[in-house]
């Protein structure tokens, strides 16, 4: 790779490589690094429906709604106070109900929310 | 074998009208190998497009610096040198009106000479007062002042002779002005002559206009608008703020073969009438009666006799500079998306986009149909028009129809901008149709110079946002908003954004005129005003004008930072070198204002402007103090013009300011900061700053990152920064190994997050976290605006670490650009481009099942360090 056209040096320095290049257009390419490397750890993705979705974004989803309704109950979605909690992410409002919103039951929604996905 | 191409002077192609004494050349070069680079260059500066060429046949391209022949103002010789962007020229002294040919070559790294450039040319405008023969002039009728007044027309004939080589319009205005010859509108700049200083600076242009003036008679119109010379201006409701007294200075500059020239200037010649505009204001929109029109008043044989005559005025004009930013122009033309009818029974239309600008109306119907077009950002959760959040700014239009049988009749404002997306109609002609209305978008012509993709939409969204933002705000000045009655330079804004400007758009011109004003008006202590333009000194800004003069620590910092970034992004070092002085004033001003221990306490500051203070009254989060923000900042100017100094050559100034920050930070250090790591109120803004400027002794950084990171944490991932914290945040957070981070941050939709309004249908970025709350009501409407600058400064982290590209402040102007990208937060993607000052950077990266793709773009002359994960 260093003596490649317009490659003026590279070096490994910990994890990660250096390389010093002049002009032009140049396309690397690293096994060090792939998909389900990044995706690692990554709690929340916007857009993505999951327990860091705001409660109006998950009803707002069939399957979401679904799934809520079943792990929750449907009087869950006629409580009058939901309004309030409404543009929080559910993880949060799991904070003011932990007993209704366990995490065996925002696991068992993830889990349908993925497989729909 | 490079071929240096984009030839530019002082930031434009081809620029006419300048009075820089001496002219900045540049070019860029394409090259078909890598690692092409400039070794040597070599500018001729001729009198006439055929010099350089005849220069460059007759063997001059031997010659060394200095050397000259008839018609060659410039030869340089073959220079040994890297550089391609500001290049002074360095000959003899330029004339007034002298327009100056240049060709380019170059050497590559094999020393193999390039061809010459295509010819490109600058041409000088009037240097000073002493080339103005004409004299201010105002309609000689008196007014009452109190309230807005018809827009005047100016008119003078003159007669021409034949052979007219060249023709060239210097003119300038107090309040605005709109120029016609013999009919045809002169120039695309609109709003002009923009908005300076107007005490210390007054903006002429020059227009080319041979192809307009012919042999014989001929005519000069002039439309005059109160503009922010004297419409309303600020928040307190006052008016004539500059003076009140609309006038006009204007030359024309007439040239004929054989070298005669004549000049034709504002004089009492000229007469004056009321026209169609029956009222314009910045704030307050514009009502423009088209049965008072006046046909053929800008064109030759007009009947004149029943116009008034015009008077001198008396007004200086020592403070006449020639413009050095971009004008503002019409950009994107947007159709409405649909017209809908609100539960009050208005008809509004819906363009689709929260923009500024202005709508061209076109609508047929009988003379005195009065059509009114009120403008707004939002509807209220009715659906109806909602214009609270406007304070007393009417932003209003109205055109009466003069009632033409077969035609449609065509409307547009002249003096006036708006900020909206809905309009509500009145008195339309019928049934309006999308096609009745064509928005059109308004903003200084700062050409597009960055873009940035991705995978996520949402963050694709935002970056729109952003860019929005950027261009509603770029109204001549960096403004804080384009709606309600304020849009005023304000300082903490722009500084708070200059660096994401600088990927979007070229920004240096359009800063470099601001920062003459900033310096135009900085006071005699060096203390910054709060806006700049400095308004506040000149009108009763309420509670703010007992500060006046305190300056604002983040707010006046701009004087140190916006210099700084442009020096960064653009490797200009004569901005440096002009504003040098003013950088100083404001920080030894500071130090002046500190205590003996160098903590700055007192006066007035805005803080952490809007941060994040909770929803419940009786558990407030912690809000950063402000001797914290002010001493961090009073820390990292000095450490910016220490790097300034060092940049420029003096040693002794670098030496002091160095060492001037390092005792503000041994001070920030025992004031703000415990053993363990926790600064102030433990609050993110508290720990970014800390972090950002290096306040912290390097054994205290992981363990203050750590509590940064831990608190976002405990936020639920929310950021809780204000305008100070957050252009930031995420920076500090990539830099101490949190970008998971700083991704959820960024991922973040829940309020407050960039996000939520997104998520809301924002199409602009707002001033506020919550400008509509989650319940769907609004902020305060005192305060809330909708297109806001500066929570957009998110806009540099996608740029500098998602996509990578980051300048090396060794090599400004990204002559050594960092390619140093951090996946994350769930991206597959992510794609930028900057068309830096040597040409065109791109970083694109694709995550694939199996391993990483970097694709990178290095422009001849620039060189990279690529930095990939390895393992």
């Amino acid at each position: 790779m260093t003596t490649g056209s317009g490659i003026l040096s590279a070096h490994v320095a910990g994890d990660v490589a250096i390389i010093e290049v002049g002009s032009g257009k140049y396309e690397f390419v690293t096994t060090g690094l792939n998909r389900a490397k990044a995706m690692a750890g990554v709690r929340h993705v916007a857009g993505r429906l999951d327990r860091y979705s705001t409660l109006r974004d998950l009803l707002a989803n069939d399957v979401a709604r679904t799934a809520l309704t079943q792990q929750l109950g449907p009087a869950f979605l006629q409580a009058p106070e939901l309004e309030r909690v409404m543009d929080m992410p559910l993880v949060q409002v799991a904070g003011f109900a932990p007993q209704l919103l366990t995490p065996e039951k925002l696991d068992a929604i993830e889990a349908v929310l993925d497989a729909a996905v | 074998m490079l071929t240096p191409n984009s030839l530019t002077c002082e930031y434009f192609t081809n620029p006419i009208g300048l009075d820089v004494r001496r002219p900045r050349l540049s070019w860029k070069a394409s090259a078909a190998q890598r690692g092409a680079r400039q070794t040597a260059y070599q500018i001729v500066v001729g009198e006439s497009p055929a010099i350089p060429s005849a220069a460059l046949r007759t063997g001059l391209e031997a010659s060394s610096a200095g050397q000259t022949a008839t018609g060659v103002l410039w030869d340089t010789g073959k220079v040994m040198s890297d550089t391609s962007v500001h290049v002074p020229y360095a000959a003899a002294a330029l004339q007034p009106g002298q327009r100056c040919y240049w060709r380019v070559r170059v050497w590559d790294e094999n020393d193999a000479a390039s061809d010459w450039s295509e010819i490109a040319f600058w041409e000088m405008g009037l240097l000073d007062s002493a080339n103005w023969q004409a004299d201010w002039i105002t309609p000689d009728w008196d007014e009452d002042v109190s309230q807005s007044q018809p827009a005047p027309l100016l008119r003078r004939s003159f007669s021409a002779a034949s052979d007219i080589v060249a023709a060239r319009i210097h003119v300038t205005s107090l309040g605005l002005y709109e120029l016609q010859l013999n009919g045809q509108r002169v120039g695309d700049a609109v709003l002009t002559p923009g908005w300076t200083s107007y005490d210390h600076r007054l903006q002429y242009q020059t227009y080319d206009v041979t192809a307009l003036v012919r042999e014989g008679d001929n005519a000069l119109g002039v439309m005059l608008g109160d503009g922010w010379y004297r419409g309303y201006l600020g928040f307190e409701g006052q008016r004539n703020v500059y003076g009140d007294r609309l006038a006009l200075l204007l030359q024309l500059h007439l040239t004929y073969a054989g070298g005669r020239t004549e000049i034709i200037g504002s004089d009492t010649h000229w007469r004056a009438a009321r026209g169609p505009i029956q009222m314009a204001d910045i704030y307050m929109g514009e009502t423009y009666d088209a049965r008072q029109e006046k046909p053929g008043w800008d064109e030759a044989g007009y009947d004149d006799s029943e116009w008034h005559g015009v008077r001198q005025l008396d007004h200086a004009k020592d403070i006449v500079v020639a413009q050095v930013g971009p004008p503002v122009r019409r950009h994107e033309q947007i159709r409405p998306v649909r017209i809908l009818h609100s539960p009050k029974g208005e008809t509004i239309s819906d363009f689709g986009q929260n923009m500024v600008g202005w709508v061209q109306v076109r609508a047929r119907g009988p003379a005195g149909t009065v059509i009114t077009l009120r403008h707004a950002e939002v509807l209220d959760q009715q659906g109806n028009l909602y214009t609270e959040n406007l304070r007393p700014a009417k932003q209003t239009t109205r055109y009466t129809l003069k009632g033409t049988a077969n035609t449609d009749e065509v409307f547009e404002p002249h003096f006036t901008f708006q900020g909206f997306q809905y309009v509500a109609v009145e008195g339309f002609p019928g049934e309006p149709t999308l096609d009745n209305f064509t928005g059109i978008v308004l903003h200084s012509d700062t050409p597009p110079t960055g873009s940035f993709e991705c995978s996520n939409a949402l963050i694709n969204q935002l970056q729109h946002n952003i860019v929005w933002g950027q261009k509603g705000n770029s109204v001549d000045v960096p403004t804080d908003c384009p709606q309600r009655d304020e849009r005023l330079g304000w300082t903490g804004d722009a500084q708070v954004f200059i660096r994401t400007a600088c990927f979007n758009m070229n920004v240096a011109a359009f800063f470099t005129k601001w920062l003459r004003d900033l310096n135009a008006d900085q006071l005699p202590s060096g203390s910054v005003s709060f806006v700049v333009p400095d308004v506040m000194s000149k009108t009763d800004s309420g509670a703010l004008n007992v500060f006046h003069g305190s300056g604002s620590a983040a707010w006046s910092d701009a004087a140190v930072i916006c210099p700084w970034t442009i020096y960064l992004c653009y490797g200009d070092t004569r901005l440096l070198e002009e504003q040098y002085e003013s950088m100083a004033g404001w920080v030894n001003y500071v130090r002046s204002q500190a205590d003996e221990d160098y903590v700055w306490r007192k006066g007035f500051h805005f803080g952490d402007w809007l941060d994040y203070r909770g929803t419940f009254a009786l558990m407030p989060a912690p809000v950063t103090n402000n001797e914290l923000i002010a001493t961090a900042f009073f820390a990292y100017s000095a450490d910016l013009m220490a790097n300034a100094a060092r940049v420029l050559g003096k040693t002794s100034d670098a030496e002091r300011y160095a060492d001037l920050a390092h005792k503000v930070k041994a001070a920030f250090n025992d004031e703000f900061v415990t053993a363990t790591g926790r600064v102030g109120p433990n609050t993110q803004t508290a720990y970014v700053l800390a972090l950002h400027f290096d306040l912290l002794p390097e054994n205290l950084r992981p363990m203050a990152a750590a509590r940064l990171a831990e608190e976002i944490r405990q936020a639920h991932y929310h950021l809780t920064t204000g305008f100070v914290g957050t252009p930031y945040l995420c920076h500090v957070l990539s830099r101490y190994g949190y970008t998971d981070v700083a991704y959820e941050l960024l991922n973040q939709e829940s309020y407050p997050s960039w996000l939520y309004p997104v998520k809301k249908g924002a199409t602009t970025i707002w001033e506020r976290w919550d400008g509509i709350k989650p319940d769907g009501s609004f902020q305060d409407a005192d305060m809330n605006s909708f297109n806001h600058c500066a929570y957009g400064a998110i806009g540099e982290w996608l740029y500098r670490v998602v996509a990578g590209i980051e300048v090396d402040p060794a090599e400004p102007g990204y002559q050594h650009v960092l390619f140093q990208p951090q996946p994350g937060g769930g991206l597959t993607y992510a794609r930028a481009t900057l068309d830096s000052p040597y040409g065109l950077v791109a970083s694109a990266w694709e995550l694939t099942e199996a391993d990483f793709h970097l694709s990178i773009t290095v422009p001849p002359n620039v060189h990279a360090t690529v930095r990939l994960p390895a393992q």
